[in-house]
């Protein structure tokens, strides 16, 4: 099967409905697909610029409503800039962060927590104020969380050696040599954490360009150039439970196992969160039924009207003063030519390339994007449970090569009359984008059944109390820091304006997938326009 | 002959592997966690299959009579090993020595059948097709097991009733051998009548399944069960024992009628010691309609909302004769409101202020519930109460949980609440806690004399409100959201003495 027809198949298959059944004794229950509409996305390449039938004008356009692209819209609002027009493609904002919702609940689609931030990320911290997350500050300026945010207690199990165990770190029965592993491990992660550069900045810290860039860090820095897997192998952190440890957490937030990204990637992982709180530890995260969803409805809810969905946007050029944008309407295929000041293209480098055209569509080369999936599964009741700790938000399975999932309904208050789980898994190949093109072979069906396949391990009546399942699939799910990337030279070029014009904010120009780079991006993107305009 | 002999070498498979699917869907049923009671289960029974293939080889001679004994003997152990493990799982101190110990009495007996059947046979059957016949029908028996255990026995006729049959099967073969190795068989009368007995004694059961059934669940709860139900929620166990009904909810008492006017009180009437004469009261949980009883007790509450989350509950207490009967029919009194809803939510929608809320949650046993009992509860609470506004909460035993019902005590303290502990003498429970707690000073009013009671006056009250230096006040975390101090310190506290 070639590329291009696999694909249309799961686009074919995109919002609609499929019935599965599974195995002989379980009943059949409807699968939905969701996630990134493939055809939606790839009209934008195979089809002929439309012919527009008018012209619109707006001071500022920012194409994408993802995480960088609201972010982008409220700062400029914040600003008083009212000028502003938001375009996604999906009908839906939210990009990754989007939720799914049935009779039961609501669950994620994809990005679903926020770690607590630091007190010193103060746009952040502005944001979760203003949606009631943040609540007040104590004496000493901590914010104090409102606790029903909070990610609940218990946080976190793992499935290791016949029984659920607490914490994700693999702890019994490992040999004196691996615990030894761990702690060194520990200790230099906590070296790290603590590292400062003449220049006053953390080594490591989110948003990452916050970082230091002092000559006495640059040894940090260079950690960038290999793998975290070939750096472990010279520290000899070499064990198993440890090696299966950190591919999960690298597969976590990075989006490829140890051999894929960069030893500075992979510890910036472990060395770059001190944020607490009053009421908060190092390490806590917010979390939401709906995931990060709850912070997109924040992030628009200043925006109102300001944001349109199935927007196609086929071609953005600068021509003198202005920037010329073709936009076509998904639902009526009519095409307008949008004139602006500005446009911020808060989309992935693969798609602002082939926005732009000619000499830009090259700008991605040598970015790897992972794919996930996502499996959203309702049962009728709470199943079957092995021995050990009960069901906690994050429940893992020790030597799989998923990621686990989460109880979405975990953070509710009420006491839902079912469960919504939701099966997360960052595909892996020998690359990413080897792991895309492979994953675009397989049908929707084919991910809900392998997630009850593991699952079963753990409740063994699962297939008996599905209710429905919602498979998302992403298959640009989120930027891989290959080794390099981060503090090469590409990353910083990739980030500047194009024709003091056009400007970027996503993600993938930090190199790490996560809603506190999005954010920034979005931020420095308003600065950017802003300083554009009043030039 | 040598088709019968093949014909029982196929039941006896049958049977055998039959034995060994009840024994693990009992043990899963009983024990949860079905992979490792399966894989045990199985492995524990094929290694004393073997066991007893070794032991074969210490009988010389009577083969036949051997063989005859083995059959009723599988069939009696096999036969009710399920209802003994139902009778044993809530009085044996190790259920799991019982458990095994059955299953490896029954696989050995299993492993002994077809060396005897083989050597029974040896001499009328060349060596090479005696082997590959009996193998056959042995593993084709296997087969068939496993196949109408799942489909057909266990939907049809239920684990016991399964038991009983297959037990009757392996007892009918040792009879159907008596009558056709007349001459061999040693002491033949006597094996005839013990078959012709467990025959009987299977036949009564299989025609009593639903009440031996219905009686060994009634084992662990020390009474029969009149009334069971699961919901999405909880398993509902009502029983009838000596002293009265009782309500069970997932296993762990509620109440018993014997004594349960003792807790309804102490629940219900301090909370009107500290209002004068409330209108408006809510009820959080309570779906028996008991705290119900209680409370429309009081001629000047006009109005009472009683929210629990599980429909069954307050339907099976509305509508049924027998428990109605209990609640003195509080549901049909025009006074109520119920709703079926979750309480956090219910007090999340907003709406008037309570004079006072009576909130009786199970025990917080599980983390579903220990939300139930946090400072973010506490806070929504306060959404709905005025200033004055009573509130009572039940808080687990104060002398075995001392830990937590102080734990709830602290926690209600920093949600702004001025909080007044009291505990009385339940038998069915032992020492039982409470809180008063209100937005303002509480202050004590004497009992209202027109309202009759069996237990609480102002004495008791009075009394109630000492404790003792055992389980006085001291320190604790206060439960949240993010730590769920409260289900920890339950579970450890209850767990010490083998709750």
């Amino acid at each position: 099967m070639n590329r291009r027809r696999s694909l249309q198949l799961i686009a074919g298959a995109a919002g609609g409905l499929l019935l599965m059944r599974c195995g002989g004794r379980g009943r059949t229950f409807p699968v939905k697909v969701s996630g990134a509409s493939a055809d939606h996305g790839h009209r934008m390449r195979d089809a002929a610029l439309p012919v527009t039938t008018r012209t619109e004008w707006t001071e500022v356009l920012v194409v994408g409503a993802g995480v960088a692209g609201l972010s982008t819209a409220r700062a400029l609002l914040r600003q008083g800039f009212t000028d502003v027009r938001v375009l996604d493609l999906e009908d839906r904002p939210g990009g990754n962060a989007r939720s799914g919702r049935n009779a039961l609940g609501a669950f994620p689609l994809g990005a679903h927590y926020l770690p607590v931030p630091d007190v010193s990320d103060v746009g952040l911290i502005e944001l979760l104020q203003e949606c009631g997350v943040i609540t007040g500050f104590d004496d000493s300026g901590l914010p104090i969380y409102n606790e029903e945010h909070l990610c609940g207690d218990p946080h976190e199990r793992l499935f290791h050696r016949g029984q659920w165990r607490s914490g994700l770190r693999p702890r019994s029965g490992l040999s004196l040599e691996e615990e030894k592993q761990f702690m060194r491990f520990e200790e230099t992660v906590a070296l790290l954490a603590e590292r400062k550069g003449a220049d006053g900045r953390w080594a490591f810290t989110i948003p990452l360009d916050n970082g230091s860039a002092a000559p006495d860090t640059a040894d940090v820095r260079a950690l960038d150039t290999l793998s975290f897997a070939i750096w472990l192998d010279e520290q000899r952190l070499t064990g198993d439970a440890l090696r299966w440890y950190l591919d999960y957490c690298c597969l976590d937030d990075l989006g490829a196992p140890a051999a894929q990204v960069s030893a500075w990637a992979g510890l910036h992982y472990f060395a770059a969160r001190r944020g607490h709180g009053a009421n908060a530890e190092v390490g806590s995260v917010l979390t939401w039924p709906e995931g990060n969803d709850f912070l997109v409805q924040a992030l628009l809810r200043p925006l109102g009207d300001k944001v349109r969905t199935g927007q196609l946007v086929r071609s953005v050029r600068q021509v003198g003063e202005e920037v010329q944008v073709v936009v076509q309407d998904l639902s009526t295929s009519e095409a307008v030519d949008v004139r602006c000041r500005n446009v911020v293209l808060a989309v992935p480098q693969f798609v602002a390339g082939r926005l732009l055209g000619d000499e830009h569509v090259h700008r991605s080369v040598g970015l790897q994007y992972a794919p996930w999936v996502v499996v959203n599964i309702t049962l009728d009741r709470g199943p079957e449970e092995r021995s050990g700790e009960a069901m906690a938000w994050d429940n893992v399975l020790f030597g799989e090569g998923s990621l686990g999932y989460v109880n979405a309904c975990h953070q509710r208050l009420d006491r839902p009359p079912g469960l919504i789980l939701t099966h997360y898994r960052a595909l892996v190949g020998s690359t990413p984008k080897e792991a895309r093109e492979r994953a675009a072979t397989v049908e929707a069906a084919t991910w809900v059944e392998e997630a009850i396949a593991e699952l079963e391990r753990v409740h063994p009546d699962l297939r008996e109390r599905i209710i429905e399942a919602e498979v998302a699939i992403w298959g640009h799910g989120m930027i891989v820091p290959t080794p390099g990337y981060i503090q090469g030279p590409l990353r910083a070029r990739l980030a500047e304006p194009v024709a003091d014009r056009i400007h970027f904010a996503h993600s993938d120009l930090s190199g790490i997938s996560i809603f506190e780079e999005a954010f920034h991006h979005g931020l420095r993107a308003a600065r950017e326009v802003l300083q554009q305009i009043r030039s | 002959m040598r088709a019968l002999l093949f014909a029982t070498v196929f039941v006896i498979a049958t049977c055998g592997l039959v034995y060994e699917l009840i024994a693990g869907t009992v043990a899963s049923y009983l024990l949860g966690d079905s992979v490792t009671q399966f894989s045990l289960v199985i492995g524990v029974y094929l290694f004393a299959m073997g066991m007893g293939s070794l032991a074969s080889k210490y009988i010389e001679r009577h083969l036949v009579t051997w063989f005859i004994r083995v059959e009723l003997l599988v069939g009696l152990v096999g036969g009710i090993s399920s209802t003994l493990l139902y009778l044993l799982f809530g009085t044996a101190a190790s259920f799991h020595v019982v458990l095994y110990l059955l299953v490896f009495l029954t696989g050995a007996l299993v492993g002994l059948e077809i060396p005897l059947l083989m050597r029974m046979l040896k001499d009328q059957v060349e060596f090479r097709s005696l082997v590959a016949n009996i193998f056959t029908f042995d593993y084709v028996g296997a087969l068939l097991a496993s196949v109408i255990f799942p489909l057909v026995l266990m939907p049809h006729l239920g684990i016991l009733r399964t038991s009983y049959s297959v037990g009757l099967l392996n007892v009918v073969i040792g009879l159907v051998l008596i009558e056709r190795f007349k001459d061999e068989v040693k002491g033949r009368g006597l094996l005839r009548a013990i078959a012709t007995l467990l025959i009987i004694g299977f036949a009564i059961a299989f025609a009593l399944a639903d009440r031996v059934q219905a009686f060994t669940e009634g084992l662990a709860y020390n009474g029969p069960i009149i009334h069971a139900e699961s919901t999405p929620y909880q398993r509902i166990v009502v029983t009838r024992e000596r002293d009265g009904l009782h309500l069970y909810l997932n296993g762990n008492l509620q109440f018993s009628t014997y004594d349960e006017y003792r807790y309804h009180e102490a629940l219900v009437h301090p909370a009107f010691m500290h209002f004068e004469r409330p209108a408006n009261v809510l009820v959080l949980g309570g779906g028996d309609g008991l705290a119900l009883r209680e409370v429309l007790k009081y001629t000047y509450v006009r109005h009472v909302d009683l929210v629990d989350l599980d429909p069954a509950m307050t339907r099976l207490f509305s509508s049924n004769e027998t428990f109605k009967e209990i609640n003195g029919r509080a549901f049909q009194d025009p006074r109520v409101d119920v709703h079926s809803a979750d309480a956090f939510n219910w007090l999340r929608a907003g709406g008037p202020a309570y004079d006072v809320v009576i909130i009786d949650f199970p025990d917080p046993n599980s983390f579903a519930l220990g939300k139930l009992y946090t400072t973010t509860f506490y806070n929504a609470l306060a959404q709905r109460l005025h200033d004055r506004s009573v509130v009572v909460v039940q808080s687990t035993s104060p002398y075995v949980a001392t830990g937590s019902y102080w734990c709830i005590h602290n926690t209600l303290r920093a949600s702004g609440y001025e909080v007044l502990p009291y505990h009385v003498y339940v038998p069915s429970f032992g020492d039982w806690g409470f809180f008063l707690a209100s937005r303002s000073a509480l202050r004590t009013m004497p009992l209202d004399t027109t309202v009759q009671r069996r237990f609480l006056d102002d004495r008791t009250f009075a009394e109630a409100r000492h404790f003792p230096p055992d389980i006085a006040w001291r320190n604790t975390e206060l439960n949240r959201l993010n730590n769920q101090a409260l289900v920890r310190l339950f579970e450890e506290e209850w767990d010490r003495v083998g709750q």
